[in-house]
This record gives structure tokens, C-alpha cells and sequence, in this order.
């Protein structure tokens, strides 16, 4: 499961990384590059940006801990910065550049994650996907956001998060449903 | 009529839902088939596999700061690639128009030392990088019209060195190390020098006519 609020790092590292404790920093990078590298690869599809990013987000992990206060979840401040990273580099001119030239939809199929033949169809569907949808629904959806959370972290509205995972699950229903099947279900209020 | 998108998202996530729609979920076998595969579908979302981070990432974390002696650039194909070829247009364009010497003449600057970047010391970069900002801005405004690769490449130029700014911020509060600084004033005076050719080529198409930046020594 990639999800990031599945890791767990020892409370005792942490204590032992905010002293200082090279050996527990490197533990806890250990720890969690891959969880915070699937989450920013997730929300930035880029390769270079997302190691770019993933560097960023550990030394910034690693300069604050000193004052990281340890009354929360330090998986929950990691994953905090990792996803502030990566959405203000979705909301910089940079990425609005290189989409507006339609380089984030020219990776090659090799560049879709996962060898499993199965998850192939959901990995193009998803990275199909506008990159604020993307964000969204996974943030969502698989690292277990509320909607109050994600619309604090785009700086929107809650109404904004649901409209935002409901467009998502439309544009994944509509790529996965077999050929020759018309999705027609469901789509005005009830009554 | 059925559950709308978000109604049944709400459902399948057991937020407050009204509750007439509630009712008409579980009546409903459409409705309750597609909450089935919303689970389904979030059920397949957290099973994709991981991404394994590259395995430099640690050292060059380590790198910068400060715990092991720094790594070789990590910008290394993105910016050089993006500076490469914007000087390669910038290049082309300027052979393509033939542009004489003239009016820029009176902000020409000192002979560019391409040696300061290659020294390793910081100042030189910093003034190097002073000089070519000086020759930008003695550019004339950009024309409205222009070609859309011209203006994406001088857009994707400016927001990387807007990036590596931002960066040159970030270690200057934390205290980065100087071999680390050097390396980012090295890439904005890189980029800023690709920068210059291809705002000269700009201008140069929009009639203004100028020493190349070739004859300015900004190489």
C-alpha cells in the first residue's frame, strides 16, 4: 500500500533525529523516501521534478526538526510538507509552462509506473487526469485527506475538493469502462 | 432521478448526506452499483505500486546539509537541457536576421569573464549576474506579437531562474553551504546568459537592431 499514513517511523528516532543523531536521520529517510517519493510522483508527473522535489522536501524535513514540536503525527508533518512542495510547484508558472506545451502528456508508456499489467490501464487513467483533479483525488482517496484538508492546502473551498473528486471519478469512470460500454449513470440530483 | 456524483462520493465516504438520498442509494440498484465501484475503484487506487526514490537522493540530501562533502549538480539534465536549447534558438535566430551593431552599444558591458564561473568563488558570479540583468533590462520592451516558441522558451527561462532564486533564498536563510551556493549562482548565470540571447533574438525580430550579444562578450 504506497500511502504515506501507512509508515511508521519509532518515536524514539525522532527524538534521537531532532538531537542530532545522524544515524536516526538517515533512518528516517530511509524510512520514508519511498512513501513521500510515491506521493509527490502521484500529484507531479514528472521524474526529474518529483526527485527535485523529493530532495527539497527532506532537507527541509531534516533542517526543521530541531523545532518540529512533536505534539502531532510527525508522519502527518511529513506528509504536510511533502504535499505543500508539491502543489506549489503544480501552482507555479514553471508547471503551468511546460503544460501549456503539453509536456506532461508526452511521458512515454515505459514512464507508467508499475510493472503489474493490471494496474497499467488505472496508472494511464490516472496520469490522464488535469493535474489539480490528480492531486485531489489522491490526496483523497488514497492518503486518506478530508476534503477541509485538501481545500486548505489548495488555499479553496471544501465545495471546491468535492467538485474536484467528483470530476476525477467521472474522467476515471469514463477511461476504464470496457469498449463498447456507454456510461450514463449517474449525474443529476435526486429527487 | 439518481444520486448525483457528489452524493454518492459523500455516501461511499460516510460523510452527512441528505436523507432522502441516503434512502434512495440503498433502494436504488444503479446508484448502489456505483458506489460499489467508486470502493472499487479507490480499493485499486491504493494498491498501485510504489516508486522507488533514486538512490542518490539521500547523499545529495546529505549534501546539502552539510553532512558529507557535496555531490555532483542534481539540476543536471532539466536546466541545462532547457538553457542548451534556448540557446540553440537563440542562435538560430540571431543568424537567421542579421543583426548590425548599434544602438545597444551605450549599455554594453565590461568583456564578460566567462573565467568567474569557473574560478569558484561567488562574487564574480553575483556581478556576473548584475551585468546581464543590467543588459535585459537595457532591452527594449518585449513586442506583443511574437512566436509562440520564442515566448514559451523566454517564460520557461525566467520561472527557472525565478526557481533557482527562490532556492538561492532558501539556503541563504539555512545557512547552505558555499559549495552548494556557488553551484546555484552558477546555473543563474547560465541561464541568465541564455536568457540574453534570446531576448536579443526577440528584440532583433521586432526590428530592433543591436550588438549581438556575441560582440557584447556575453558568451
Amino acid at each position: 500500500m504506497p500511502s504515506l499514513h501507512a509508515a511508521e517511523i519509532a518515536p524514539d528516532i525522532v527524538i534521537r533525529a531532532r538531537a542530532g543523531d545522524g544515524k536516526a536521520r538517515e533512518r528516517i529517510y530511509h524510512e520514508l523516501s519511498g512513501p513521500v517519493y510515491t506521493l509527490i510522483r502521484r500529484l507531479v508527473v514528472r521524474p526529474a521534478v518529483a526527485e527535485e522535489l523529493l530532495h527539497d522536501v527532506f532537507v527541509e524535513i531534516l533542517r526543521s526538526l530541531p523545532s518540529y514540536s512533536a505534539t502531532g503525527s510527525f508522519i502527518g508533518w511529513v506528509r504536510s510538507i511533502a504535499v505543500s512542495k508539491a502543489l506549489m510547484y503544480l501552482r507555479s508558472p514553471w508547471h503551468r509552462s511546460l503544460s501549456w506545451l503539453g509536456a506532461d502528456g508526452d511521458l512515454p508508456a515505459t514512464e507508467v509506473a508499475g510493472p503489474v499489467a493490471e494496474s497499467r490501464d488505472l496508472e494511464q487513467a490516472l496520469w490522464s487526469l488535469p493535474a489539480v483533479s490528480r492531486a485531489v483525488v489522491w490526496l483523497h482517496d488514497v492518503e486518506g485527506f478530508t476534503h477541509a484538508e485538501i481545500a486548505r492546502h489548495f488555499g479553496r473551498t471544501i465545495s471546491f475538493s468535492k467538485s474536484q473528486l467528483s470530476r476525477a471519478h467521472i474522467e476515471l469512470r469514463d477511461r476504464l469502462k470496457p469498449q463498447g460500454e456507454s456510461a450514463c449513470m449517474p449525474v443529476s440530483r435526486s429527487s | 432521478m439518481h444520486a448525483s456524483f457528489q452524493e454518492l462520493l459523500a455516501f461511499r465516504d460516510g460523510e452527512p448526506i441528505d436523507s432522502k438520498v441516503r434512502l434512495h442509494v440503498g433502494d436504488c440498484a444503479d446508484c448502489g452499483a456505483e458506489v460499489t465501484r467508486m470502493r472499487e475503484l479507490r480499493t485499486r487506487l491504493e494498491h498501485l505500486p510504489d516508486f522507488a526514490a533514486p538512490p542518490t537522493a539521500w547523499s545529495a540530501a546529505r549534501a546539502s546539509l552539510h553532512i558529507t562533502p557535496v555531490q555532483p549538480s542534481r539540476y543536471g539534465p532539466a536546466l541545462w537541457a532547457g538553457g542548451g536549447m534556448a540557446a540553440c534558438i537563440a542562435a538560430f535566430l540571431w543568424m537567421t536576421h542579421h543583426v548590425s551593431t548599434s544602438a545597444i552599444e551605450a549599455v554594453r558591458p565590461a568583456a564578460i569573464e566567462v573565467r568567474a564561473a569557473r574560478d569558484g568563488a561567488i562574487a564574480p558570479l553575483v556581478a556576473h549576474s548584475q551585468r546581464l540583468e543590467a543588459l535585459l533590462r537595457a532591452l527594449p520592451p518585449r513586442p506583443r506579437v511574437e512566436q509562440a516558441m520564442t515566448s514559451a522558451t523566454i517564460a520557461d527561462l525566467e520561472t527557472r531562474i525565478q526557481w533557482l532564486d527562490l532556492k538561492l533564498a532558501g539556503v541563504s536563510a539555512g545557512g547552505a553551504n558555499e559549495d552548494e551556493v556557488r553551484r546555484l549562482w552558477d546555473t543563474r548565470v547560465r541561464l541568465l546568459n541564455s536568457l540574453v540571447y534570446v531576448r536579443y533574438a526577440e528584440s532583433a525580430r521586432a526590428g530592433f537592431r543591436a550588438a549581438s550579444p556575441l560582440e557584447l562578450g556575453v558568451i
